[in-house]
């Protein structure tokens, strides 16, 4: 084990290559993503896929892990931030950094492990959770708002896990085409929303805690199910009441053989 | 939702034509599309959306943008394939897909 | 070639349930795990699978030579499903042992008599075979190009633990 990693030995004896092993996807390098990759690259994942279109403006500044004046002044890109830390930390990581919008790669997911959802709207959630689970592939989401309460505000987020084969974000309640027709009405209206980093650095360092149980488990409390929901007012992360009444159904929306794999596989 | 006579009309129209479901939304997929004059390309594999999505009642995705045609075209990865589409008006399903697309098909017009 | 594989942890439950159970004469069960697929970005496969479907206790044929001799009712009905379905089947069984497990000779030639059957109605799909230890899974998939059976380069369980099983020779020739 590379001394890097004794302090995580506790992982188990074959974690550190486990991890050097792993092929993640993190979609969305803003500030949730970029909490979530420099994590990663310190546990020790060796394989990176990264989506962001955007490059670093001075208003990322408040959040974006890794981000600089001089990365601002010079407009460098997101996915150049997420290399530049991971490679900083992890030499060795093997890096696929696409300066673009996934939607148009989706099919580079096909062969990650796991994939982090830190993107801004319900539908890109619903994409990204779509095309993870027609390659069973577990989908893990982070999301922060603040809401707006007689002028004084509300810090709310959540993290999820999205399993192939239990539960969606449509059976948590967390996705619905009514809720994305709604976004997708206001859309443009809104302008930038808040973002802090100590929620996305909450949310972020949860959402790691869940992929490591899931790849080097530390102890025997496997839930294949998970919706935490974060309250930012009052510090609190706990498990959502909404995932009482999820844990133990059957997905009616992802159950359909034909929603496994390439649908035009014979026609090819 | 789609009756075989309903279907039958379409697939005059779209040899092929098939409902698919992705995340449990219906789809119909139309392999082929032929697309209003003045198109380019003139034709296309199209995807129509016969339940809410996107914020629309239906809606119809081309297997690549029309230049010149519709406003705001976007991407959508659907079925494991890049979709694009553009705003429209709402056209709510009729039960006739023939004349649910033929509403879609105006903007491109 | 590269060929990955994907089962959930619920499916492989399900498989190892059924396989587990006496049968009356036969001395172990076998089952058919159906699949889809999807070509891999740097290339190579993913196979993804779907449905489990047990070997009906009277499609065994009595044979103490052999663990378990399925009958010729129990590939037709693979057979179909495979055309219904539009899936690549696999053949599965189960080692009684820990570790990783791999097939018998008699195992990979009675693949070979019976396995090429299924392109005859999905010759677009994969087929192969799975096997099961107590604690592990191995797999090949035949090759229609070259007729040959390449080991699956290797098997996750999709599940919480995630658990990715490499294949311990990775030139994937049997």
């Amino acid at each position: 084990m590379m001394a890097q990693f004794n302090r995580q030995s506790f992982l188990g004896a074959d974690s550190e290559c486990v991890l050097r092993d792993c092929r993640v996807a993190v979609v969305g390098l803003g500030g949730g993503g970029s909490h979530i990759v420099q994590q990663l690259a310190h546990v020790g994942v060796g394989n990176f896929l990264l989506f962001d279109p955007d490059h670093t403006e001075d208003s990322n500044l408040n959040r974006l892990v890794g981000a600089t004046w001089a990365d601002v002044a010079e407009k460098i890109l997101k996915t150049e931030i997420a290399r530049r830390l991971i490679m900083g930390i992890n030499p060795n990581a093997r890096i696929d950094a696409r300066c673009d919008d996934w939607r148009h790669h989706a099919q580079l997911l096909r062969d990650r492990d796991v994939v982090f959802g830190c993107v801004d709207t319900l539908s890109a959630r619903r994409d990204l959770e779509a095309a993870s689970r027609r390659y069973l592939i577990p989908y893990i989401d982070i999301g922060m708002d603040v809401h707006e309460l007689d002028e004084r505000y509300s810090i709310i987020g959540q993290v999820a896990l999205s399993m192939p084969g239990k539960a969606c974000m449509r059976c948590m309640g967390i996705l619905s085409e009514e809720a994305i027709g709604r976004e997708a009405r206001n859309y443009g209206a809104a302008g930038g929303k808040p973002q802090v980093i100590w929620p996305n650095g909450v949310l972020a360092s949860t959402a790691v805690g869940v992929f490591m149980q899931l790849v080097t488990p530390w102890h025997d409390n496997h839930s294949d199910v998970l919706y935490y929901e974060y309250e930012g007012n009052n510090n609190f992360v706990g498990e959502s009441a909404r995932l009482h009444h999820a844990k133990d159904f059957t997905c009616r929306h992802f159950q359909d053989a034909n929603g496994l794999g390439d649908p035009f596989w014979l026609t090819k | 939702m789609v009756s075989s006579e309903a279907m039958s009309e379409l697939q005059a129209i779209c040899p092929g034509a098939r409902l698919m479901t992705d995340g449990g939304v219906t789809f119909i997929l139309l392999p082929g599309l032929r697309l209003p004059a003045g198109c380019t390309p003139s034709q296309s594999d199209g995807l129509l959306a016969i339940q809410q999505r996107d914020g629309y009642p239906t809606k119809l995705y081309l297997s690549a943008p029309i230049q010149g045609k519709g406003n705001n075209w976007n991407v959508f990865p659907i079925l494991d394939r890049t979709w694009h589409s553009w705003s429209w008006k709402d056209v709510v399903y009729s039960g006739r897909p023939v004349d649910t697309l033929a509403q879609h098909l105006v903007a491109l017009r | 070639m590269n060929i990955q594989f994907k089962i959930t942890r619920d499916l492989v439950n399900q498989v190892r349930a059924d396989l587990k159970r006496p049968h009356p004469y036969a001395a172990e069960r076998v089952g058919f795990i159906s699949c889809r697929v999807g070509a891999l970005p740097a290339g190579g496969v993913v196979v993804l699978a779907h449905d489990y479907l047990p070997v009906p206790d009277e499609d065994y044929i009595q044979d103490d030579t052999v663990g378990a001799m399925m009958g010729p009712a129990a590939i037709r009905m693979a057979m179909q499903y495979a055309h219904k379905q539009s899936a690549g089947m696999f053949h599965v069984h189960m080692h009684d042992h820990r570790g990783a497990p791999w097939f018998s000779q008699i195992d990979l030639s009675e693949y070979a008599k019976f396995v090429p059957d299924f392109w005859n109605v999905r010759p677009e799909m994969p087929h192969g075979a799975l096997v099961l230890s107590l604690d592990s899974v191995a797999g090949a998939c035949l090759i229609q190009t070259t007729r040959k059976m390449v080991r699956i380069s290797n098997i996750t369980i999709v599940g919480a633990p995630l658990l990715k099983i490499m294949a311990e020779m990775h030139d994937g020739a049997i």
